[in-house]
């Protein structure tokens, strides 16, 4: 446990927490862009600068990558963090002025434009890295990473080509602040070409990284639910059985034990891939399996080894 | 020869001297990179063409650099019971009458620079004397070391061996007392004495911030884990600076020895180098040098008996100016992106593969030796009382004489400038002066008086960096120098932070607009007002500092700036 002061609130946090969690813990608002519970501190967006004082000594940090020390003293709204937030949205109103979560925040920190004299873009990314550090901690594809050097870094698949360990699963599109990475799921429709014309399976297609994959259509209601390529590597990861994903979540139907037929046997039990099954004892020989809906993964293989056809 | 008793090593010694002393002739050609781009390769060969042809015995090595850079291609000669004489430059054309001169035992006065009567390279023992009673008359004409202007006003401790020993022979760099002071460490003190040295020397690190050595390798020593390292920068992304190339050139055996020394202080069993790619001929001689120390037993398991080990491996870096900042370089190192890491943690609680680390500067590392062995008092001695030691200074831009020096700190830039660079060279007077690399301040000519130390550097907006000097003449324009500078830290931000990133970007924008003509004084403010706080937020040093050459030139240069500006009404 460490405790220190935020805006002059004693406060008392677990070891290893951040400024900003500690801050976020009690209701303390520091904007951020580049911060996500799912990754590491990154401290990329360096809005989230705090004032921290430490042994006598005053610095500018930035909160989410400051651990809440013992005896620390954390401003998070005087006129200097201020001042610094503001040049901060400054300059990404240079970079991004028609991006809607820069506006937002310009707007409620006073900022109306960023001074002429700077020079402006046009540009839509603000290279928190959000997208390229889900895409390799947390889905550990590493399909995408930071490209170029220096002013002209941007986010880029390999070579600006086909991202080829690409998945489609959509997680870069989903943490992108800005919105600017395009994942469109597409109908089924018809390649043309001079020769003719062949019908293709609806697909997902993320733009930014060139990329466009088959969707998975579930084989009952017959809707595309994911992309084939991101349904393997979830099998492969997780050693699901290859007609696992055939049908879609909602569709899923966890099996159900008729009691009356179950003989107690335990065949379903030692055939389960997860263990999601286990023999209730009710006394005496009387046992009855029993399906933990939270771990199963609705693949019925225990059907296929009962007996008495008591699951269903 | 394998090295297993401190015995061991005054036999090598005795033997290296044979090599550095011969009963026959010795001539050495300053092969560093500097050398060999004035063709210091087909030098080398004329020599021993011309030798063969001759009919001489004598032996020609290929040495490191000596800090004459100005005169290259060097030549050094020993003749038994003569003064070493350098001579320079040296070029394919000249090597004949040189030969010839040779064999007829005359110095060729032409081309002499420097006689060396004897080697000083032995600090605290007696000087190894090159011949015996007087100096010949014909002689007397060249300079001596200790009265030649270059050399006369150095303090070789860390550089004394550059250009004298072949850096790919363990025995030449064991003859000047190497190794000695990494087996003094390892048999006679404790790895807490040994820290203390360090503590006393009062060393700060040589890469940049001036962070004191000792308190960092103690924070590393009492830093939980059973595994630490040590890793040596040798980044040096600096457009202007390459004495860690010269270094690792002439004299790569003291950065292994410094290193092992570190690791016996902070209780680390394995160093890391980190070295530019582009220093080729540097990667070459640090290999060939580790292999020697390897066999030699010096580096390895149970090292002189000691129960010690500690093992080095060579890694190259890209060469990117970030990478010298030691989070990015671990980064680097783990090959990750060069960015820099967020502290705390700091390198010596969580370093490389988060373990304990300590990350110097190679001229650092390599000082270790020279306090290990004379006794941390003794090398605070030098200099100044808050930064003590000799620090080796690259002088470059419009000198007379670019070259390296090795200084004690608190000597003053004007000094540098007139003694060792001999004036602007052009006629003209200096204009400005910029200390410690790009990131370091453009200061103007009045500030030339000021002192080589730490605080006074950072106390003027500059620092000490790692130690280059550039010097402009009065013909630099010094808008289009901070707009070059400006352009470096375009190329070289990592382009993580937002502030530094965004606000070079800017900066660049602005400087062209001045430059072009559109500039309004509303332009500078918003450059200053930007400046604040890239130095308040951005994460790494080169954030903080990358607008300090353009608001240097706009505080010491003002109407070279406003004088470019709009006028109201025009």
């Amino acid at each position: 446990m460490a405790t220190l002061k935020i805006n002059g609130k004693k406060i008392k946090v677990a070891d290893g927490t951040t400024i900003l969690e500690a801050a976020r813990a009690h209701d303390i608002e520091i904007p951020t862009l580049c911060s996500n519970e799912a990754l590491k501190p990154y401290g990329a967006c360096r809005l989230c600068v705090v004032e921290v004082t430490k042994n006598g000594m005053t610095t500018i940090e930035t909160s989410c990558t400051y651990p809440a020390e013992e005896g620390l003293d954390v401003k998070t709204n005087s006129a200097r963090v201020i001042n610094n937030r503001k040049i901060v949205i400054e300059l990404y109103l240079a970079r991004c002025p028609n991006v809607k979560i820069i506006r937002q925040l310009a707007e409620e920190y006073g900022v109306k434009e960023s001074a002429p004299q700077m020079g402006k873009d046009n540009d839509y990314c603000i290279l928190c890295g959000l997208c390229v550090r889900a895409c390799n901690e947390v889905v550990k594809a590493g399909a995408i990473q930071f490209a170029g050097s220096g002013i002209n870094k941007i986010v880029d698949s390999p070579f600006h080509k086909t991202a080829e360990d690409c998945i489609a699963c959509g997680s870069c599109a989903f943490v992108c602040p800005t919105g600017i990475i395009k994942k469109n799921d597409l109908p089924a429709t018809a390649q043309c070409t001079p020769e003719g014309c062949s019908p293709t399976g609806p697909q997902r297609e993320i733009l930014n990284w060139q990329v466009e994959h088959k969707l998975k259509e579930c084989s009952k209601c017959g809707n595309p639910y994911a992309p084939e390529p991101h349904l393997q590597k979830i099998t492969r990861q997780y050693n699901f059985l290859p007609e696992f994903f055939n049908i879609c979540p909602s569709c899923r139907q966890y099996p159900v034990v008729d009691e009356e037929k179950c003989l107690g046997c335990g065949g379903c039990m030692e055939n389960c891939p997860i263990g999601a099954l286990e023999l209730d004892d009710r006394g005496g020989y009387d046992k009855k399996a029993h399906v933990f809906t939270e771990n199963c993964t609705a693949c019925h293989t225990c059907e296929d080894y009962c007996p008495m056809r008591a699951i269903s | 020869m394998k090295i297993n008793r401190i015995q061991d090593l005054s036999t090598m010694k005795k033997h290296g001297l044979k090599l550095l002393v011969p009963a026959a002739t010795r001539i050495t050609v300053g092969s560093a990179t500097c050398g060999l781009a004035k063709g210091a390769g087909k030098v080398l060969e004329a020599l021993k063409y011309e030798i063969k042809k001759h009919k001489l015995t004598a032996e020609v090595v290929a040495v490191g650099c000596n800090g004459l850079c100005f005169a290259e291609p060097i030549v050094e000669v020993i003749q038994p019971g003569k003064p070493r004489i350098t001579y320079g430059p040296v070029t394919v054309e000249r090597v004949a009458e040189l030969v010839t001169s040779i064999k007829a035992g005359k110095p060729l006065l032409e081309l002499a620079l420097v006689r060396h009567d004897e080697e000083l390279f032995c600090v605290k023992t007696a000087p190894l004397a090159y011949g015996k009673g007087k100096v010949p008359a014909a002689l007397s004409r060249i300079k001596e070391y200790r009265t030649h202007d270059f050399f006369k006003n150095q303090k070789k401790l860390v550089s004394k061996n550059a250009g004298t020993i072949s850096p790919s022979r363990i025995e030449e760099y064991v003859a000047l007392d190497g190794y000695l002071a990494l087996a003094q460490a390892l048999t006679e003190m404790t790895p807490d004495q040994v820290l203390k040295e360090v503590i006393d020397s009062k060393l700060r690190g040589r890469g940049g911030a001036g962070f004191p050595v000792g308190l960092k390798w103690q924070a590393c020593r009492t830093a939980a884990g059973d595994k630490k390292y040590i890793v040596a920068n040798g980044s040096e992304g600096d457009p202007e600076i390459g004495m860690h190339r010269s270094f690792l050139e002439s004299d790569p055996h003291a950065l292994i020895e410094g290193m092992a020394i570190a690791g016996y202080a902070v209780g680390a069993d394995e160093g890391y180098i980190y070295v530019n790619d582009r220093y080729v001929v540097a990667l070459e001689r640090l290999h060939e040098a580790i292999k020697q120390a390897e066999q030699a037993g010096l580096l390895g398991k149970n090292i002189l008996g000691s129960g010690f080990s500690f093992s080095l491996k060579v890694k190259r870096g890209g060469g990117a100016y970030v990478c010298g900042e030691e989070t990015a370089l671990l980064n680097s190192l783990e090959g990750l992106w060069g960015e820099p890491r967020p502290r705390p943690p700091y390198p010596a609680q969580q370093g490389l593969f988060g373990k304990p680390t300590v990350v110097n500067n190679i001229e650092t590392l390599a000082t270790i030796p020279v306090i290990a062995r004379h006794g941390g008092k003794w090398f605070a001695k030098f200099g100044t009382p808050r930064s003590s030691g000799t620090k080796v200074v690259a002088l470059s831009g419009a000198v007379a004489r670019p070259g390296w020096v090795e200084v004690p700190l608190g000597i003053t830039v004007k000094t540098i400038i007139e003694t060792f660079g001999k004036g602007t060279g052009t006629g003209k007077k200096v204009k400005a002066f910029q200390t410690g690399g790009p990131s370091g301040g453009v200061l103007p000519a009045s500030q030339l008086s000021i002192k080589l130390d730490y605080d006074q550097l950072a106390k003027a907006g500059s620092l000490l960096g790692s130690g280059g000097l550039l010097i402009m003449d009065e013909s630099t324009n010094m808008l289009e120098m901070a707009k070059f500078l400006t352009d470096f830290f375009a190329d070289e931000t990592c382009g993580k932070c937002s502030t530094c990133r965004e606000g070079v970007k800017r900066l660049q924008e602005i400087i062209g607009s001045i430059m072009q003509g559109y500039g309004t004084a509303e332009h500078i403010s918003v450059a200053k007002r930007m400046a604040a706080a890239m130095a308040d937020t951005a994460a790494c040093a080169l954030g903080k500092t990358a607008a300090t050459p353009f608001l240097t030139v706009l505080k010491h240069f003002p109407r070279e700036v406003e004088g470019k500006l709009l006028r109201k009404g025009a």
